[in-house]
């Protein structure tokens, strides 16, 4: 155990501390000049962006994850996963799906600020949606059946589930305001300014590591400052139990209002924007395998070994580790993740130039930097899988004189199996679509899918641009898929 | 669990795999589109036998994200030639220090203008700014015919640009400031900020608005609009200012990166891609390159570069330039 804590830290010092605390020591050398007038409208700007977006993804996220996880409707296996479309492609096709959609008449509305909050509320509500789903599966279905002797279903709706979905949908809506916090495309491209756009210019046309850090300071601050004041919903500890058709606990009839719901919310969020990428990538798509057949190779390879090294860290911090340590690490994977992607792949490149092992140069700094990023989903989504975890038969197995790891692997990981999932699933989708880190670090002649989508984009025509990005979110499925039948089995 | 350990271990015996290394390869990080660079990288890799490994940037990083590599990189370059869309970038990794100086015998036709004279760079086939039209909306009688048909009031709200912090946006504008001065410049942008200005992330995008009618005309580079003529749009291409200051042309630039891995491999890319045969393959590439040297013909649809007028401007200054007026664009952006 000893030396398992010993490589967890070793973990947390490469892949979080060291290329990040560098970085902090750049902006000490104070200058007034990145806070103009136009860095404080850009502040305002991402904070009112972030916090619709955070605020319309929960209010959608948790009505689908209802409709979804207590009503009787058909295809409840395979709806999650369609509602889930739009997180796998990238933000900034969206917002071009919607450019082009949309009569010239209706620009000026959707070239805004709430046009913006409205793509990204599309684009990221799927994290709260799955969470607050995975957590309605897991709420002990014997509490709601006792409540229900003495209720109405409304008021066992209000009193018991909704409150046990509390923390994960606050930790969904928090990774939503901080994902969109970090989207430059899409606010980019609707012409509102905002904060990453402050760090591009200040990286891509001042070529200014310092001066992009300083701007990008006030997120890592409030960052910190949303996650810590939200930490107060980790507390409470409950217990969690698998559903059964034995015991279903809470279950609507479910009309066909929820069914036009989820109907609407499907064509309005994934059909509409992404139509145009349908009608024209689909026929394109043999050639556009022939171009990127082998960087889709490449996407899995760096984001798979990426998303397994997450989940496994995040697993065993979780579970082996105190509180004090999981909050030192909390606040290391929070920083990795709050930096632009830029600044981190160059502490990536600074780091691994001086380091006399064969990484510098391979792809393996590219898997550390999405490592490096994308620990902070893994470690809080595992975090929420494992406060809620039901001790009582894990003790019982200690008593019968199982060691602490086969109690884990036969009673701990099944149990927790679906969060492993969705830590898997969105580290795994976040990293193939990771377009700054890839530019800066990917190794010459491996190119991942992402970086061939935007520069084919360009000057290719529509329809190879689209195919592409179909092919991109292909390869997300499929991978998904067979993690899923594997679960399955 | 054994499964799982299993797949790692066969995904990380892949990355090892994928980083074999031979001495017989050259790197070229380039931010030319790729659909142009990446054929004529194929065909030195197929003339040679020398393997080329290449990295490409986005245009959403700017095509800036691979000057910013190769700064960090500066200390332990991967890289042996940066093949640059334009050289302003080029002027700002000499001033870092990125670049060691190298003359090819293959530039020696190619003008003393479009080359560093101490050797840290050297120009080959161009580009230059245009203006495209959406042909539907605006009638042959009235195109606009220069940079300040922005000002006219009859196109209020009807034009567009890119962001002119980035990009070769950022360079015509410098390049403006540098033909007029600051005062007369500075008064241009905020006249067209006045007159309604459409501003769009990238040409591109400037592009895609004018083909869909959502504006009537904007700034794009000529492969820009090849692009979008060559897929049928209803937008045609004028070369502006031909009876004013002209148009900016814009070279490609390629360096030798200091302390390069493979030295005389990345010499002997930078001779074939300054090579005539090299510029009349992006002459006939649906970029429509215009060549530098004098015996390559120029692309159809587009005149020989001694036939255009083009902005008489030295790019060090321009760049020194774009530098230079940066904090008063950021500025002028933020009333946009």
């Amino acid at each position: 155990m000893k030396v398992a804590r010993y490589l967890l830290w070793v973990y947390a010092l490469v892949f979080l501390a060291f290329p990040v605390l560098p970085l902090f020591l750049k902006i000490f050398r104070f200058s007034q000049e990145v806070f103009d007038r136009s860095f404080l409208l850009a502040l305002r700007n991402s904070f009112l962006l972030s916090s619709g977006a955070a605020f319309f993804s929960a209010v959608l996220g948790l009505a689908l994850a209802l409709i979804v996880g207590r009503t009787r409707m058909p295809g409840r296996g395979i709806v999650p996963l369609l509602l889930g479309l739009p997180l796998f492609f990238p933000p900034y096709q969206f917002a071009l799906g919607w450019s082009g959609l949309l009569p010239s008449g209706f620009m000026a509305a959707l070239f805004s600020l709430p046009g913006a909050v409205f793509v990204l509320t599309g684009c990221f509500y799927p994290v709260v949606f799955w969470m607050v789903l995975i957590s309605l599966y897991y709420i002990s279905p014997e509490e709601e059946e006792v409540a229900m002797l003495f209720a109405p279903p409304t008021k066992v709706l209000k009193s018991i589930t909704l409150p046990r979905t509390l923390p994960s949908l606050i930790a969904g809506a928090l990774l939503v305001f901080l994902l969109s916090f970090a989207e430059p495309g899409v606010p980019a491209y609707f012409g509102v300014n905002v904060l990453p756009l402050q760090v591009l210019t200040q990286f891509s046309a001042f070529y200014n590591l310092r001066a992009a850090l300083m701007a990008s300071f006030p997120m890592v601050i409030l960052g910190v400052a949303v996650f810590w004041a939200q930490a107060g919903f980790w507390r409470e500890k409950m217990g969690w139990r698998e559903r059964s058709s034995l015991y279903p606990g809470l279950v609507f009839k479910g009309g066909l209002g929820g069914k036009l719901f989820l109907g609407v919310v499907f064509t309005v969020f994934f059909l509409l924007p992404s139509f145009s990428l349908l009608k024209e990538g689909i026929s394109a798509l043999p050639s556009a395998l022939r171009w990127g057949a082998r960087s889709m190779g490449f996407s899995l390879l760096y984001s798979s070994l990426a998303a397994m090294l997450v989940v496994g860290w995040a697993m065993a911090s979780v579970f082996l580790l105190g509180k004090r340590q999981l909050e030192i690490f909390s606040y290391l994977s929070l920083f990795a993740f709050l930096i632009p992607p830029t600044a981190l792949a160059v502490g990536v490149i600074d780091l691994w130039r001086r380091i006399p092992l064969p990484v510098y140069g391979t792809a393996l700094m590219l898997i550390f930097a999405l490592v490096g990023r994308y620990s902070f989903i893994g470690l809080k989504i595992m975090e929420n899988s494992a406060k809620r975890l039901d001790p009582s038969p894990v003790e019982a197995a200690y008593l019968c004189g199982a060691s602490p790891s086969r109690a884990f692997f036969r009673i701990t990981l099944p149990s927790i199996r679906k969060w492993v999932f969705i830590s898997f699933a969105l580290v795994f989708v976040f990293s193939v679509n990771e377009l700054g880190l890839s530019t800066m670090l990917y190794p010459p002649g491996g190119e991942p899918l992402i970086v061939r989508l935007y520069t084919l984009s360009v000057n290719s025509p529509l329809k190879v641009s689209s195919a592409l990005s179909l092919l991109n979110s292909f390869l997300i499925i499929i991978v998904l898929l067979v993690f899923l039948t594997g679960d399955k089995k | 669990m054994r499964k799982t350990g299993i797949l790692l271990f066969l995904l990380l015996a892949a990355v090892f795999w994928g980083c074999g290394r031979s001495e017989r390869e050259v790197v070229v990080y380039t931010s030319t589109d790729q659909v142009f660079s990446e054929p004529v990288l194929r065909e030195f890799q197929k003339r040679t036998g020398i393997r080329v490994r290449m990295v490409f940037d986005t245009e959403e990083t700017k095509s800036t994200g691979l000057v910013n590599r190769l700064i960090a990189e500066k200390e332990k370059p991967q890289c042996d030639v940066f093949w640059s869309n334009d050289p302003l970038r080029v002027e700002i990794l000499k001033q870092k220090g990125v670049l060691e100086p190298y003359f090819s015998p293959n530039a020696k036709d190619i003008p003393e203008k479009f080359k560093d004279p101490q050797g840290y760079w050297t120009g080959f086939s161009g580009r230059i700014r245009v203006i495209l039209v959406n042909k539907k909306l605006v009638k042959k009688e009235d195109y606009p015919q220069g940079v300040r048909d922005m000002l006219n009031p009859k196109w209020k709200g009807e034009f567009a640009l890119a962001n002119p912090l980035f990009g070769t946006t950022s360079f015509h504008i410098a390049s403006l400031f540098v033909l007029w001065g600051d005062e007369k410049a500075k008064e241009f942008m905020e006249g067209i900020k006045e007159n309604g200005l459409r501003l769009a992330s990238s040409n591109g995008e400037v592009a895609r608005w004018v083909a869909q009618g959502k504006v009537k005309f904007g700034f794009v580079d000529n492969d820009d609009a090849f692009s979008l003529m060559s897929e049928g749009a209803p937008v045609e291409m004028i070369i502006p200012d031909q009876n004013g200051e002209g148009t900016l042309f814009m070279p490609n630039a390629v360096a030798l990166i200091k302390n390069a891995p493979h030295p005389e491999l990345a010499k002997k890319m930078i001779d074939f891609l300054l090579s005539p045969e090299v510029e009349e393959m992006l002459a006939k590439a649906t970029c429509k390159q215009i060549p530098l040297h004098p015996g390559v013909k120029p692309p159809e649809g587009m005149p020989n570069i001694s036939h255009i007028k083009t902005m008489e401007v030295s790019y060090p200054e321009v760049g020194r330039k774009m530098q230079e007026i940066l904090p008063f664009l950021k500025s002028w952006l933020s009333g946009l």
